[in-house]
């Protein structure tokens, strides 16, 4: 898939290891330091102020973040800024689905609840049903209320008050929405792989009954099933970041992937989530552990943007809309 | 061919040649397959890899160059790469065709015979497996050894000119209509049991032979007990190299875990349960649909993946045991998505068809507590 995965995969590491218990900072000197990299701008073009490389690079680098348990507003910046066409640079821009709304006029009066990183981002991009439209994040006309998610990470309310937004021309509803699940089905993934493998190292230097965990076969059955389903999620997103990286790829097989991509890492989250902790037993309910800075954003981020519940219905829909000959030829093709 | 297939195999980006030559392949089954339907010459089914026999089929697809499509064009074969035979394979399940008599040989007995086979064996079974007149059973599994094939006891003795065979196997799926049988037996009894295994290519009209049924729990007949009492094989149809029978059975086994057999047994009952929903508007278990249908979409690229691994020359042996592992749990989800749906489950509908032959689904070709311990011993590798 991505030629840099290596190469991308060490980086982070080494700015992990670097970060120390700063990992949490999530708009702090990591997050400055990914900026700094241009790895926020990966997968657009050098004339968006870009710094080039694929999609795949991209998804390398936000899964990699999260695999290192390191917070950051990576995946909406970079979704945002594909969004405006515009990389992001001193500040970043968050974004949010209303796909059950529409914005027809350049003043908007509407409230958001759950509103990732907005005491920090300096703009909103509102993506619905058919519009993409930016607003400032500042002046008379916004409110913002500082909240946090399950994870603990920003997640505030964002009022507007005939608040003057800016409709993209180009923007395209539907392949934000997709480029946004494919971002997040990466970031649910790397947590996944993260949590996954903290029990794997766990439950083999962990010794009871006098002998390691994972002598208990009761134990590496459980090992083997989070890694089976964490391996498919994985084919599941890299089947996704190719449709969204051809542009040839109809529409239809695009929404495929990607919502197959976001239920598949959704699914793989709640398990892994659960069955980490088991296999951890109470050290893993510690707040000095690690484990649960993977697991709060497991159960934070299955159901961000919209849930998977909402996925799966809409993806449900279209396959009894289209019929089987779709189903066959796009859908899971 | 429909416009989108063509453009977009897959991944193959700008490989357009080879969109094109998978596209047609696809094409070509899915003209045959409607024809058949069409003029009423099978009726689709769940589990048709195994249960839905009709050689009058098979003869169909071999004539068009659909049997051995990865095998060398010396033999007759197509000389095409797994990605190939994956979507003819895939085309041919989603129909629900009468694919069960070649498809044990198509699947696994011909590479098999490929990767050890020498060349006169090659020569000899090849060219009938691609005519479809070669139909061949797996002689593995045994009263005494199931998931646990190692303790195989059927003894091959060296006499003048081939080897003497003597033992019971057991689950031989199409015995009955079988002209050869692939047959794992034990040429030594002094080492390990997992040493002085050896593999051999047995006719099954060859005296000594005895084949009885046993009906399954749907009623219906493909499995029997096949009896072996002095049967002489001929020296040139040991397979590969004497005792070297067990690391030549795993690798047989690995690589047919890895096709779309093992997520696809129920499509045509999903397509069937879809139609349904279709007719009758019912948006109540879209939720289901969805969840079911990401799961189909993942899993069908796994198999691709595996095809690709294939032709890279890798052999991916965890990848197909964690696909078996849970494409067959989708599988059987399938049938429950039926049940909720609604479908009707008189004894010779499709779901209660598809719902008795469902057991065997997480038990053939590894059964799925093996596979995780497959998988869990890879895990446990420092």
């Amino acid at each position: 898939m991505s030629e840099f995965a290596r190469e991308l995969t060490d980086l982070i590491r080494n700015l992990a290891e670097d970060a120390g218990d700063k990992v949490d900072d999530y708009t702090g000197s990591v997050w400055a330091q990914v900026r700094e990299l241009g790895l926020a701008g990966i997968g657009m073009p050098e004339e968006q102020g870009g710094s080039g490389g694929s999609l795949a690079d991209l998804m390398v680098v936000i899964r990699e973040l999260a695999r290192a348990g390191v917070s950051t507003p990576i995946v909406e910046a970079s979704t945002a800024a594909y969004a405006i066409g515009a990389a992001p640079r001193e500040g970043f821009e968050t974004i949010v689905v209303m796909p059950d709304w529409d914005v027809l006029s350049n003043a908007v009066t509407a409230s958001f609840a759950g509103v990732p990183f907005a005491d920090t981002a300096s703009g909103l991009v509102i993506v619905t049903a058919s519009s993409v439209v930016t607003v400032p994040l500042a002046g008379e006309s916004v409110t913002v209320e500082p909240g946090h998610d399950i994870a603990g990470l920003p997640y505030g309310c964002v009022r507007l008050d005939d608040a003057s937004v800016a409709h993209i021309p180009r923007g395209s509803a539907p392949e934000v929405i997709d480029r946004l699940a494919l971002a997040r089905s990466a970031a649910l993934l790397g947590s996944a792989w993260g949590a996954y493998e903290l029990t794997r190292r766990y439950v083999t230097e962990r010794e009871q009954f006098g002998a390691p965990l994972i002598k208990i076969p009761a134990v590496s059955t459980t090992l083997a099933q989070m890694v089976v389903r964490i391996r498919s999620a994985q084919s599941a997103l890299d089947r996704a970041t190719t449709a969204c990286a051809d542009a040839h790829t109809p529409a239809l097989r695009r929404f495929g992937a990607v919502s197959a991509a976001r239920i598949s890492t959704a699914t793989t989250a709640s398990l892994v989530a659960r069955t980490s902790h088991q296999l951890h037993g109470a050290v893993g309910i510690t707040a000095e552990y690690g484990l649960h800075r993977y697991t709060s954003k497991l159960w934070a981020l299955r159901d961000a943007d919209e849930s998977q519940l909402a996925y799966c219905r809409r993806l449900g829909a279209r396959v009894r809309s289209e019929g089987e000959i779709q189903l066959w030829e796009n859908i899971s093709a | 061919m429909t416009e989108t297939d063509s453009a977009t195999e897959y991944d193959l980006g700008a490989d357009t040649d080879a969109a094109q030559r998978l596209g047609a392949l696809r094409e070509q089954v899915r003209e045959l397959t409607a024809s058949w339907l069409a003029a009423g010459r099978y009726t689709p089914r769940s589990d048709c890899w195994l249960r839905s026999f009709d050689l009058a089929f098979s003869r169909e697809l071999a004539a068009r160059g659909l049997i051995g499509i990865t095998w060398p064009v010396e033999f007759g074969g197509g000389g095409l790469d797994a990605r190939s035979r994956l979507v003819v394979t895939e085309e041919l399940l989603r129909a629900g065709a009468p694919v069960a008599a070649h498809w044990i040989a198509d699947r696994q007995i011909g590479p098999a015979i490929l990767r050890h086979g020498s060349h006169e064996l090659q020569k000899e079974l090849l060219p009938g497996i691609i005519s479809a007149d070669f139909i061949f059973c797996l002689g593995m599994s045994e009263p005494e050894a199931g998931s646990d094939l190692a303790a195989v006891r059927t003894t091959a003795k060296k006499v003048d000119g081939g080897w003497s065979v003597t033992g019971r196997k057991i689950w031989t799926s199409n015995a009955h209509r079988a002209t050869h049988a692939y047959l794992l037996a034990r040429t030594d009894a002094t080492g390990r049991k997992h040493e002085g295994l050896s593999e051999f290519i047995v006719d099954m009209s060859a005296p000594g032979i005895e084949v009885s049924p046993i009906t399954d729990m749907s009623g219906e007949h493909h499995f029997n007990e096949v009896t072996f009492t002095d049967v002489f094989v001929p020296e040139h149809r040991l397979l590969g190299t004497e005792a070297n029978g067990w690391h030549q059975v795993i690798e047989q086994l690995s690589f047919e875990r890895g096709g779309p057999e093992r997520v696809l047994s129920t499509y045509p009952l999903l397509a069937e349960a879809l139609n349904h929903l279709r007719r009758s508007s019912d948006d109540r278990h879209d939720v289901e649909l969805g969840a079911l249908v990401a799961r189909l979409g993942t899993l069908r690229r796994q198999c691709w993946e595996i095809a690709e691994a294939l032709d890279a020359g890798r052999a991916p042996i965890v990848e197909a045991a964690s696909l078996k592992y849970m494409g067959t749990e989708f599988e059987n989800d399938v049938i429950e998505f039926a049940r909720r749906v609604g479908l009707p489950t008189s004894r010779n509908d499709p779901l209660a068809e598809a719902l008795l032959a469902s057991p065997g689904f997480t038990i053939r070709g590894g059964a799925s507590d093996v596979l995780l311990s497959i998988v869990a011993k890879s895990e446990s590798k420092p």
